[in-house]
């Protein structure tokens, strides 16, 4: 991995004859698609079209985004089980749909971090770790597993099920996805039963926007194509120009400076088309506000820079402003939707004096917004905004509410299942999620509650993640798990000396009065 | 940890550190630790030794448009009239950088308010006073630093670049 400097001057290309795939990123969701080539090390192909894999011609300057550009960061040499090297490029696919050549700053180092024996993906945890006499210190696999495994099967049979908590990644992607996570919900699920799960950067085993599942939508109901072809796009505690990059630049910012257009007129003739304005809730200027001012023009950019925790109180006074002036989707609501009297009663009736008090927002930027959301193109077509949020809106103590507020707006303006709108997440991680049935309860347990009320679990499996940075009330949380797990830690030093049988009573004895990791 | 693999630990942290992978993250000794190093890379490319300009033609601040190792390979000279990261000449202030950006390469465009160089394509923003380090953006690479020396007239010589240069294989064309 480099320190984004890695002085090398050239690169070795793939020879016309190299084993190549296709694959995607295993970063995000976005889901851009890549080139692997691997070929022995010590060969190299030649400069000459003919000469390499990538029928480029290296005698001469590439133009800008050519796509068969190989930088330091995409090549690394590995060694097989065996000993044999060979070099391997990760290249960004310039015949994806999704990233046509182009790749964030985390899908170009897929090279880089590649493990390799003399780079610094060398640092690698590869032992596992015990306390003793106050250290943790490395143990053999055989120890920690018969160590762990007779602690569980002791709590399972004096406890049951549900002493065993766990946060586990479900990440897919890189080194693992599906296999990792049908391990984990396996062990979990089948074989212990617990219901006192929880996913990596949440307290439950639940959707991250569970209110967007129960009004019946899809998790990711748009697709790139609708932020090209938008009237209007709404962006909402999200940085996508940092974040799900690609989908930003090759798919949003296109339409923002009118690339778009002629995609736009041809595929939806018979209603006006420009390109599109874009909205960005987001308590801080971020890199998005500044590129989407650069590309749209500051009179395309409405930044809705709210106090922290608004949100709420801003999307519901859009919906009632939509509501009053008549540009909400009548046909939609009867047909689509259900429960409007409540919603009237409810989001409809937010104080909008209150809201710009609240939110720190402008009358007139509240209402250039509902303009931009919802005013009617002409008499015939409504306006097409595809709404995308991200952590801002997700990660509260607000979730539900947070998420319900913003759906309830796409169902009032008939903003979903059309060409150029949506309403979802941008999306998280890749997730090759695949498990058994959680055995819990709906709606889960929050185990993270649990544990501050010091109730219920002896054991808390952590696994790639966390805890207490992905948690909603975290100091809490964090002082819980440390008083927990010292009464464990001391135990085990009172014993520092004893046999195994020794430190596992000792545990055992520490688990009546707290919980163990 | 041996001091080796330390050293590449914190370089792997301050890359982690993400988005934020500006400077500032590794302390004074340790960058100029690694600053050492990388400019001892050894390459085994005929670069040309090429007269660039003559430090009384250099204005501050102000960028000279020049090519190094070859016509097709724009760079840009700078005098910023202060020390900075890998500065040469008296003033220890004289940097030149390849004006193709290392994400997909764009062409360039500096900004002396900012010191740096700003892509137009996707928006990379390279720091010309910090090597070249990339601010904020897509690619995967500082931008590539022309190597540099005066002689006793003032005359600045590139003898090589460090870092490979958006668009090409080999620095210097086969
Ligand atoms: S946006 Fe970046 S991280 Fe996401 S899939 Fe594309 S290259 Fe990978
Ligand atoms: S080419 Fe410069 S940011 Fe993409």
């Amino acid at each position: 991995m480099s320190m984004i400097s890695h002085g090398e001057d050239r690169v070795p290309i793939p020879p016309a004859d190299a084993q190549h795939y296709s694959t995607v990123c295993s970063y995000c969701i976005v889901g851009c698609g890549y080139k692997v080539y691997k070929w022995p090390l010590g060969k190299e192909g030649g400069p000459k079209p003919h000469q390499n894999a990538l029928n480029a011609d290296f005698s001469k300057q590439q133009p800008q985004r050519s796509g068969n550009w190989i930088s330091s960061a995409m090549h690394n040499v590995i060694t097989e089980r065996n000993g044999t090297r060979f070099n391997i490029v990760v290249l960004p696919d310039r015949n994806c749909a999704v990233n046509k050549g182009n790749h964030s700053v985390r899908g170009g180092t897929h090279g880089d971090v590649l493990y390799a024996p003399d780079r610094p993906t060398a640092d690698r945890l590869t032992s596992p770790f015990l306390y003793r006499g106050g250290h943790q210190l490395p143990t053999t696999w055989e120890e920690a597993l018969t160590f762990g495994a007779r602690i569980i099967k002791a709590c399972l049979d004096t406890w049951g099920p549900d002493s065993i908590a766990m946060k586990c990644f479900d990440h897919g992607g890189g080194g693992g996805g599906f296999e990792n996570n049908w391990a984990v919900g396996k062990f979990f699920f089948t074989g212990i039963g617990t219901q006192m799960a929880s996913i990596h950067n949440r307290p439950a085993y639940n959707s991250e926007v569970f209110a967007a599942g129960d009004a019946g939508l899809a998790s990711l109901p748009a697709s790139y194509m609708d932020a090209q072809l938008a009237d209007t796009i709404v962006l909402i505690g999200a940085n996508s120009y940092e974040t799900q990059s690609i989908y930003f630049l090759e798919h949003m910012v296109p339409n923002l400076s009118g690339e778009t257009l002629a995609f736009k007129n041809a595929t939806l003739p018979g209603e006006s088309h420009a390109p599109a304005k874009i909205i960005i809730i987001d308590p801080r200027r971020t890199a998005t506000v500044a590129v989407a001012e650069a590309v749209a023009g500051k009179a395309n950019v409405l930044h809705l820079q709210i106090n922290n925790g608004t949100d709420i109180a801003l999307l519901n006074s859009l919906s009632r402003l939509i509501h009053e002036r008549g540009w909400h989707d009548q046909e939609f609501i009867e047909t689509r939707t259900d429960n409007f009297e409540e919603f009237k009663a409810k989001n409809l009736l937010q104080d909008l004096d209150h809201t710009l008090r609240l939110t720190g927002v402008l009358g007139e930027q509240l209402l250039m917004a509902a303009e931009w959301i919802a005013k009617p193109k002409s008499d015939t077509h409504r306006r097409r905004t595809l709404i995308l949020y991200e952590k801002g809106l997700i990660w509260g103590l607000k979730n539900y509410e947070n998420i319900a507020s913003v759906v309830d707006l796409a169902l009032l303006t008939g903003n979903l299942g059309k060409p150029g709108t949506g309403c979802s997440r941008l999306g998280g991680h890749q997730e090759g999620y695949s498990r058994p049935r959680y055995p819990g309860t709906r709606p889960p347990i929050n185990v993270d509650d649990v544990a501050i009320k010091g109730e219920g679990s002896k054991i808390f499996w952590v696994a790639g993640c966390n805890p207490v940075g992905g948690t909603l009330n975290a100091q809490p949380f964090r002082l819980s798990l440390e008083r927990r797990t010292s009464i464990v830690n001391q135990a085990l030093n009172s014993v520092s000396g004893g046999s195994e049988e020794d430190r596992i009573q000792a545990v055992l004895t520490a688990l009546e009065k707290g919980v163990f990791f | 940890m041996s001091d080796l693999s330390r050293r590449h630990f914190l370089k792997l942290g301050a890359c982690l550190a993400g988005g934020a992978c500006a400077g500032t993250v590794l302390p004074m000794a340790e960058a100029s630790q690694e600053a050492k190093e990388a400019s001892t890379l050894t390459t085994t490319l005929p670069y040309p030794r090429l007269k660039l300009v003559n430090i009384s033609e250099l204005e501050i601040r102000h960028e000279m448009r020049l090519t190094y190792p070859d016509v097709d390979s724009p760079i840009s000279l700078i005098k910023f009239g202060t020390r900075i990261l890998h500065g040469i000449g008296p003033e220890g202030d004289i940097v030149a950088f390849s004006r193709y950006c290392t994400h997909m390469g764009g062409h360039l465009q500096f900004k002396a308010d900012t010191g740096a160089f700003h892509c137009p394509l996707h928006f990379a923003m390279f720091d010309a006073q910090k090597s070249g380090l990339m601010v904020i953006g897509q690619a995967t690479d500082n931008l590539p630093q022309v190597e540099l020396e005066m002689d006793d007239r003032g005359d600045i010589y590139a003898f090589g670049v460090k870092g490979l240069i958006y668009g090409r294989q080999a620095n210097v064309l086969a």
